[in-house]
């Protein structure tokens, strides 16, 4: 099949494309003018083209005999309005293009964040609630809701094969650094949430998830995957692998979900009572911010019963990937 | 019961998201629509302040929607043609500063208000920061004595990681105006220039070139004004940092300095006794303004008050006061044409992409 990645170069989009092409697909890959493109691998294996969403006039041309757009582009960091403006108006853009094309299948990179986690509880999967107070959330989370908004509606539309894939936090060599999970003071690393399950997923098992979503059209047409690996990695076990094999030492000190949950409960009565319903607490201090950290059992049960996905790298394999550069285990 | 006034906003960026927030609060204000060129921005906007309707046909909202005020919050190289539609449409506007770019077209835009009836408000909304009005009242006061100079810098980190100035895959459009990004700030300087001394003429200024691979056609720029008794600097630095808005007045009777980007006022008198004593009160009492300022900024950011905005919440609630009472606009076309006249002498001959 030939497959248009937008977002090529991301550190998802780099893991795709090589994905796709040991798969045996053709793949254009669509990335930013600027974007640099030295050091990657595949780079003489594909055809590469260069545009800004926002902005470029000639997108429908990149559709040409394109049998499936995967779209990944989005910002990470950034300011409200360069989220929504790259990720939500880039993509409403893009697929406006792509209505007058003959390309008739997407599969959208979504992301954990569309959940809504104050509510969640025990199993987190794609039947968890999706957030409903959108806009309390920061602006990466408003735009992936956005983003998945607007393909559903372009999709619905157009009846167009949108698969959407939300996967956990991707990991992997140059991105070991998982968000949000050691806080360090000094020598102390302290660990958020110690029992909880990381939802993460190895660059290689997303990348594939994404091949399989492509490839097994009738099974994948319509749905949402969350794509997280089986294997239940706690923060505890990910900050001990990480302080010991990235080099920075450290001691690690617990930080129980529960005494982070009082805080956050403590300081956001506080601000009730001193301003009511208005008043903004820094992000770490409200309870929206601390369900991130909650214990939840994460679920890929459905991406692995209906696509067949089994993860290519455990999390030991993932750990000598990351730390020791061995791509031979 | 009078009916509210139906008002629109066009653009549903960040500034637009501070008109919405600020409209929502106001009593007999219906927010009828908003217009956006993306759909999903306009309905985002929409669905984030309860807004009944969104539109990316402007024209089309004009029509249906028949508002009587329309905020203009694109970028500033469409303010003019949406004004003016929007003033044919039978609405007041009220502009994001610079209300225009080309002088010549402010004149078409208040001349058709004028042949309408209509209000044409330009956002000068630092005029109205409870900071400026203090100082305002003093100098009208004579609290200040004779006032010899006034000085106003920005240092604005617009090159900084993540800024939207500094993105080079998409060029902002502040940088395409007369002398780039200054042009966005430079109404700010001119009408608070204007207010805290009078008429002024331009005396010098100085439009630095940037370098080569800098994405802004000037990174520093500096401009000195007279005025019937001294001077006033106004400046603007892309690199310097940390950020600062500073304003301070030079009186006979007493300094006045603010950070306009903090709630940070300190009044410097002579004072009396010998020159230690003076020294070290003066330092006391500078230090319990900045503690002051410390905990105030604090407060604003906990109990989520508009900050820098506060001036511009102020500004839209006395537009609409006028609006309803059929009193004169808060900023009159005189202020607004004193203000682009000096920008215009300002921007002549300086660097543009």
């Amino acid at each position: 099949m030939k497959v248009l990645v937008t977002g090529a170069n991301g550190f998802l989009g780099r893991g795709i494309v090589a994905a796709f092409l040991e798969h045996g697909h053709e793949v254009r890959a669509l990335v930013r003018p600027t974007a640099q493109m030295d050091g990657i691998p595949w780079r003489d294996r594909v055809e590469i083209v260069r545009a800004d969403l926002r902005n470029h006039n000639g997108l429908a041309a990149f559709f040409d005999g394109v049998d499936v757009l995967v779209h990944l582009a989005a910002t990470v960091t950034a300011d409200d309005d360069t989220h929504f403006n790259c990720t939500v108006v880039g993509t409403e853009r893009l697929l406006q293009a792509m209505a007058g094309t003959q390309t008739r299948r997407l599969v959208l990179a979504s992301s954990f964040s569309v959940y809504g986690w104050s509510q969640a509880k025990g199993v987190f999967d794609e039947t968890t609630a999706l957030e409903t107070n959108v806009y309390e959330r920061g602006g990466y989370a408003v735009a992936k809701l956005w983003q998945e908004r607007v393909a559903r509606r372009f999709s619905e539309e157009r009846q167009w094969g949108l698969t959407v894939m939300r996967p956990g936090i991707v990991w992997g060599p140059g991105h070991e650094s998982v968000p949000g999970a050691i806080l360090s003071l000094g020598p102390l690393r302290f660990v958020f949430g110690v029992g909880r399950q990381v939802p993460l997923t190895y660059i290689d098992n997303c990348a594939e998830s994404f091949v399989l979503a492509v490839e097994r059209v009738e099974q994948s047409e319509g749905q949402t995957f969350n794509v997280v690996d089986p294997e239940r990695v706690t923060a505890w076990r990910y900050a001990g692998q990480y302080i010991a094999k990235s080099g920075i030492g450290g001691v690690r000190v617990p930080l129980p979900y529960i005494c982070m949950a009082v805080l956050a409960r403590c300081a956001d009565l506080t601000r009730k009572l001193l301003f009511g319903s208005k008043g903004r607490l820094p992000s770490m201090l409200t309870p929206r911010r601390v369900a991130f950290f909650k214990p939840l059992r994460f679920s890929s049960r459905k991406l692995t019963e209906q696509l067949g996905w089994q993860p290519l790298r455990t999390f030991e394999q993932a750990c000598d990937r990351c730390f020791n550069g061995d791509k031979d285990k | 019961m009078v009916s509210p006034i139906k008002t629109a906003v066009v653009g549903a960026g960040q500034i637009a998201r501070q008109h919405l927030a600020c409209l929502r609060e106001l009593r007999g204000v219906e927010i009828a629509a908003v217009c956006d060129l993306s759909q999903a921005k306009a309905q985002s906007v929409a669905e984030r302040f309860g807004v009944p309707c969104f539109y990316t046909d402007y024209a089309r909202m004009l029509q249906e929607v028949s508002p009587q005020v329309v905020h203009v919050t694109t970028s500033p190289q469409s303010h003019f043609q949406l004004a003016l539609s929007a003033l044919d449409a039978g609405a007041s506007v009220f502009i994001e500063k610079p209300a225009v770019v080309a002088y010549e077209d402010l004149a078409v835009l208040t001349a058709r208000a004028e042949e309408k009836g209509l209000m044409v408000v330009e956002d000068h909304n630092y005029l109205f920061n409870p900071l400026v009005r203090k100082v305002v009242a003093m100098k009208e006061a004579g609290d200040l004595g004779r006032i010899s100079h006034v000085e106003i810098l920005f240092c604005v980190g617009v090159l900084g990681p993540g800024s939207p100035f500094a993105d080079r895959n998409v060029r902002h459009p502040a940088l395409s105006l007369p002398g780039g990004v200054v042009y966005d700030f430079l109404p700010h300087m001119a009408y608070l220039a204007l207010a805290l001394s009078g008429p002024v003429t331009l005396a010098d200024k100085l439009w630095l070139p940037a370098p080569a691979d800098s994405l802004l056609p000037c990174e520093q720029f500096m401009a000195t004004l007279r005025h019937d008794h001294g001077t006033v600097s106004l400046g603007f630095s892309a690199n310097a940092q940390p950020n600062l808005f500073a304003l301070r007045v030079y009186g006979e009777q007493c300094r006045v300095e603010l950070n306009l980007l903090e709630p940070h006022l300190t009044v410097v008198r002579p004072r009396k006794g010998p020159p230690f004593w003076g020294t070290f009160v003066s330092g006391m009492s500078q230090a319990a303004s900045l503690t002051k300022a410390a905990f105030l900024g604090l407060h604003q950011r906990i109990a989520d008050t508009p900050g820098p905005y506060e001036g511009m919440w102020e500004l839209i609630g006395r537009t609409y006061t006028a609006i309803e009472q059929g009193g004169p606009a808060p900023v009159s076309v005189e202020q607004i044409d004193a203000t682009h006249r000096l920008m215009a002498e300002l921007v002549e001959g300086a660097p543009r992409l």
